[in-house]
């Protein structure tokens, strides 16, 4: 595993590199679909601090979608990395929701593919939040298959959190 | 009578995550001025209090970094909406987690002058 930025916390030039490392991840992505999609970076303006929590934030008010990622230091030899799904201003149902994919990692090299995989998705509408059972408030995470995602090397074990991949 | 979404201060902390379906619970504010520390302090509390002694545990390490973030936003001043955060940064095994959301306005002031 190859970390990026390891002293992110400690050290401002390698925040700033963090930062800067998520806003190119995230213009790697489709300029077409974002563009056609609203979506926007910044949607919660920049904080004095300086924990990155969350380090890049997105939003497109036209699909009433989000994104948030958290980076935390690294804690382990493996890839950490992990994912799921909240709403923001309101439960996932109301209408004025936002509804948004929120990612945690220890930012590495291999954390960071996986990020972008599922930020494309989620731009994409790969990844959506369905009601499948009928029962309101019955969502369930619909995730594109990805044989990478579910059989990893040995040193990459994201965890999702993620209920159900089809 | 007022709509929620018509306050100009407004947001909810939320304990959720956790094995198979996890929890979700919540204390929302909603209001016509800032939301004071204390007050801030007090509802986070009563989200602690909802939860089942295992819940808590589990959440332990989210409540601390929220509370430290709340006494943090009142010193600097900065709690301007929109904000969203997740406590503890690093997720737990399951994800059991505390978030923070203040949709709109501003949270955690000191007590006005008297």
């Amino acid at each position: 595993m190859r970390l990026l930025f390891p002293s992110f916390l400690r050290d401002e030039s390698e925040y700033a590199g963090a930062e800067s490392h998520w806003r190119d991840q995230w213009n790697s992505i489709s300029e077409f679909e974002r563009t056609v999609k609203g979506w926007k970076a910044g949607w919660f303006p920049p904080q004095p601090f300086k924990d990155a929590n969350p380090i890049f934030s997105a939003v497109s008010e036209k699909d009433r979608k989000g994104l948030r990622i958290v980076q935390y230091e690294s804690t382990s030899s493996n890839v950490e990395f992990d994912f799921w799904l909240d709403s923001f201003g309101g439960d996932a149902a109301s209408p004025g929701a936002i509804r948004e994919l929120v990612i945690a990692c220890a930012l590495s090299v291999e954390s960071s593919q996986l990020a972008v995989e599922r930020m494309a998705s989620w731009v994409s509408g790969e990844i959506r939040l369905v009601n499948v059972s009928g029962i309101p408030g019955g969502y369930t995470v619909v995730v594109p298959f990805r044989p990478q995602w579910l059989d990893p090397t040995p040193a990459i074990s994201p965890v999702a959190h993620c209920s159900s991949i089809i | 009578m007022i709509a929620q979404s018509e306050f100009p201060h407004r947001g909810r902390f939320q304990a959720q995550g956790g094995r198979d379906d996890g929890i979700e619970e919540s204390e929302p504010w909603a209001q016509a001025d800032p939301l004071i520390a204390s007050d801030g302090h007090r509802l986070l509390n009563a989200l602690y209090e909802k939860l089942i002694p295992s819940d808590q545990r589990l959440r332990q390490n989210g409540f601390d970094q929220l509370r430290q973030f709340i006494n943090a936003v009142l010193l600097t001043r900065c709690g301007h909406g929109p904000i969203k955060k997740s406590f503890p940064r690093k997720p737990n095994p399951n994800n059991e987690r505390v978030d923070l959301e203040i949709s709109k306005g501003l949270a955690f002031v000191p007590e006005p002058d008297r």
